[in-house]
């Protein structure tokens, strides 16, 4: 262990620590490009370096793409990665406010400890934890995956109905492709482009980063006046410590939601910030900006997602289990430099393995220091004009989609699914519920279906504590909603 | 000694295919060809088995021949959207390579409805084939028990024995095969891929997984998990101990229930470019240094020269249709 310390601490260590932080903030900043894809151009680079350089630089990168996205997010409401969607909605709100260079410093102060408390789990307990990964079973997954869908449908406020619509739309939406157990076509209308469903990457990219190109353009033709973001002159570095300080409680919270989530292989950091959202805001009650500018929510998030990178990397060290598609990618790129992921490369390579842990530490720690002291730079974004900032967006926007699978056919996907957030917003439906089922559903559809073909008897489901817990939990939100809503 | 063992064959059957090429003479060098990158598309994303084949492929041929070669990723439908792209657009110019995996193709053509044919695409290269093998925890009840005797056990308990299977592929279609030659009945779970199917293995959740020699590796020299029979019919040096279905008497074709990783030109590809490609690729393979890059990334080449590869296409081709037709799930017109 310790030698794998001095080696992470090597000049050759500190410069692909470094530098794959910077190019993970860059590829995660810019809308349309994902932390997958940064991996996965990345990768070649890596042969010219030693295996354990070669890791660590994939980390930086895989850790820095998922705090990059928050940038932007905050700056602009344009999420950078898919990972970053619930960041947008706290950070972007305090933006506006006049507190982006402390709603930055925050992510990046969230992130950075997110992703330390990952780091020094992935170091010290991967064996112990890496079991998790086995004991949650088809009929936890599919428990919690129901309590993500009833907190999220049942807690919005507004009309339960549309939620619900949203939230069914949604699913609908993801059977589309082929039937996984008997691989009919569904809904694809002899379209071969169809039968792999429509893309997640390309949806959200047209929910969140197109829809925004539009409406920043609309702006500029309108004249109207810009709710333009003034970046905030003040540093509030002892605000900064204050509110971590009191705030403990949910960094250690969100960071072991963060972490379990993605020692679990079926759940990605896409998911995790809204599973950990969601949950923070049943300890913060009384918070009435939850969602809409809230330091705590921004913390939950931020923290959970960067945790989360620093969990899957437990199982696909220790058993060879991708947790993502980034992971996924990572797990291809090592078995090219001639290691593979398992249980034996503990015992085979020890040294590089701990190399890589304090490596990814490191990482971190850079994350952390370049996000709080390099905020204001960050902040020549917001010296754009609104015009040029959105052919900005739509460019990488229509880039992006191309790139997830070389395919002209995700870019129309993409478009299709800018026009139906924006008729969405017309029609006042919150878009929420239909971006959860779109990110859940096919998991939802996997784990039920293996549930029902493994388990013999409900008898079986129901000896399953884990499973029990969150079904009593989803049960007990459906009644008080509704309760609720029928007393006013 | 069996790293020993399967060197050796490996250099049997390079030293065969080495043999085979040397017979023709190099063919001569089409004019002006290449004259920029040759694009291998991968009808899977990255990451996986055949991305990690092509892009190894991809490095040992530009470190050989000296050109360029770059991967393409085009993922999706389980194969079908890449598949089809070669087959219908790619233009037949010697640019655009397909690094493909069978039966998936054949099954796109006979079973899914694809709208290409078997002819649209010509084989050149054999790469490497790996069969479906069927794993078991060793500290299951299964673990101490030997395919037949589990056979016998299905037999006594109908829907008992839980088999995770990737659906409409080899893994799937190979269990099912198993059933009917032997008359029994397993639980088949679906899976969308091969790690999931372990996962749900070492969990406990299935009693046996259908997956790939190297999905399983490092399990298997844990000791966590063992193999309990081949869908093929001549041994694999990488599984010694498991039995071939040849052995275990259940009547299967051979060499095509796995993956059959080829390299394909879509049709019309001028003959001086095929034939001057399919040298360069056997002369990559046939080379020492390249078998150590792919070893070295868990693959253990079996190349095949265009001939060969053809042949095996056709016989795989022949198999799969007659297996779906028996159980009326042939696509209609094929």
């Amino acid at each position: 262990m310790l030698q794998g310390f001095l080696a992470s601490l090597s000049p050759a260590s500190l410069l692909v620590e470094i530098l794959g932080v910077i190019i993970g903030i860059i590829f995660g900043a810019i809308p349309g490009l994902t932390a997958t894809l940064a991996i996965a151009l990345f990768v070649p680079v890596t042969f010219l370096m030693s295996a354990e350089h070669g890791m660590i630089m994939l980390g930086g990168i895989y850790a820095g793409g998922i705090f990059g996205g928050s940038i932007s997010a905050i700056l602009i409401n344009v999420p950078g990665t898919p990972a970053s969607v619930v960041t947008g909605w706290e950070g972007y709100a305090l933006a506006r406010e006049g507190r982006a260079p402390f709603a930055l410093s925050l992510a990046a102060l969230s992130s950075g400890v997110g992703g330390l408390l990952s780091a020094l789990a992935l170091l010290f307990l991967t064996p112990a934890l890496s079991s998790l990964a086995l004991t949650f079973g088809p009929p936890e997954y599919c428990a919690l995956l129901l309590f993500s869908f009833t907190i999220v449908t049942f807690m919005m406020d507004g009309s339960l109905i549309r939620s619900l619509l949203g939230l069914f739309f949604g699913l609908l939406v993801t059977t589309i492709g082929l039937d996984p157990v008997t691989g009919a076509a569904r809904f694809t209308f002899g379209n071969v482009d169809l039968l792999s469903g429509f893309n997640l990457v390309a949806v959200l990219v047209g929910f969140f980063c197109m829809t925004e190109a539009v409406y920043l353009a609309s702006e500029v033709f309108d004249e109207s006046p810009s709710a333009a973001v003034k970046f905030g002159k003040e540093r509030e570095y002892g605000a900064l410590l204050k509110t971590m300080l009191t705030r403990a409680v949910t960094y250690l919270r969100s960071s072991a939601i963060g972490i379990f989530l993605g020692i679990l292989p079926a759940i990605g950091p896409v998911e995790t910030p809204f599973i950990a959202h969601t949950i923070e805001r049943r300890f913060n009650r009384g918070d009435a900006k939850f969602g809409k500018g809230s330091v705590t929510g921004l913390i939950a998030s931020e923290c959970s997602i960067s945790a989360n990178v620093g969990g899957s990397l437990i199982p696909l060290i220790s058993l060879g289990i991708p947790g993502s598609g980034a992971a996924a990618v990572f797990i291809g790129a090592l078995t090219l430099h001639g290691l593979q992921p398992g249980p034996l490369l503990f015992q085979n390579q020890p040294v590089l393995i701990y190399t890589f842990f304090w490596g990814f530490i490191a990482v971190n720690l850079f994350m952390l220091l370049f996000g709080i002291f390099g905020a204001r730079y960050f902040a020549v974004v917001l010296k754009l004009s609104a015009g040029v900032l959105a052919t900005f967006i739509a460019f990488f926007s229509i880039l992006g989609a191309y790139a997830i699978n070389n395919s002209m056919f995700d870019v129309g996907v993409m478009f299709g699914a800018t026009a139906l957030a924006m008729w969405l917003r017309a029609l006042r439906v919150p878009i929420l519920p239909i971006v959860l089922a779109v990110i859940l559903g096919p998991q939802f559809e996997q784990q039920t279906l293996v549930l029902f073909t493994t388990s013999e008897s409900l008898k079986s489901v129901l000896e399953r504590p884990i499973a029990d817990v969150f079904f009593a939990l989803s049960l007990l939100i459906v009644v008080f909603a509704v309760g609720k809503r029928l007393r006013n | 000694m069996t790293t020993r063992l399967s060197a050796l064959a490996s250099a049997c059957l390079l030293a065969a295919a080495f043999v085979s090429q040397s017979a023709n003479a190099q063919p001569a060098k089409p004019a002006d060809y290449p004259n920029r990158p040759i694009n291998f598309v991968v009808s899977y994303p990255p990451g996986g088995g055949m991305d990690t084949t092509a892009r190894a492929l991809a490095a040992q041929m530009e470190r050989v021949t000296g050109y360029q070669f770059r991967v393409e990723n085009r993922g999706g439908g389980g194969g079908i959207i890449g598949n089809t792209y070669m087959a219908t657009q790619a233009k037949p110019d010697g640019y655009t390579i397909g690094v493909l995996a069978n039966p998936t193709l054949i099954i796109n053509i006979l079973k899914q409805g694809a709208n290409f044919k078997k002819d649209d695409l010509e084989a050149i290269a054999g790469i490497t084939f790996a069969p479906v093998a069927w794993f078991t925890r060793t500290d299951s009840q299964f673990g101490k028990m030997s395919f037949d005797q589990i056979l016998a056990y299905a037999k006594k308990n109908p829907e008992k024995v839980k088999v995770g299977v990737i659906p409409n592929a080899s893994f799937d279609m190979a269990t099912r095969i198993v059933e009917r030659q032997k008359g029994v009945k397993f639980t088949i779970v679906p899976f969308p891929g091969g790690k999931p199917s372990v996962v749900a293995l070492l969990g406990g959740n299935v009693d046996i997984s259908a997956a790939y020699y190297d999905e399983v590796d490092q399990y298997l020299k844990a000791g966590t998990l063992k193999a309990l029979a081949l869908a093929d019919n001549s041994p694999a040096p990488q599984l010694p101990g498991a039995p071939t279905m040849k052995e275990l008497n259940i009547p299967m074709a051979s060499g095509t229930w796995g993956a059959d990783r080829f390299v394909a030109v879509p049709r019309g590809t001028s003959k001086e470019i095929k034939n001057y490609l399919a040298y360069l690729i056997q002369k990559t393979l046939a080379d020492p240094q390249t078998r150590d890059a792919f070893e070295k990334v868990g693959i253990t080449l079996q190349a095949k020269t265009m001939a060969e590869e053809q042949q095996r296409f056709d016989e795989s081709y022949a198999a799969v249709r007659e297996y779906l037709k028996s159980i009326g799930e042939l696509k209609a017109g094929q």
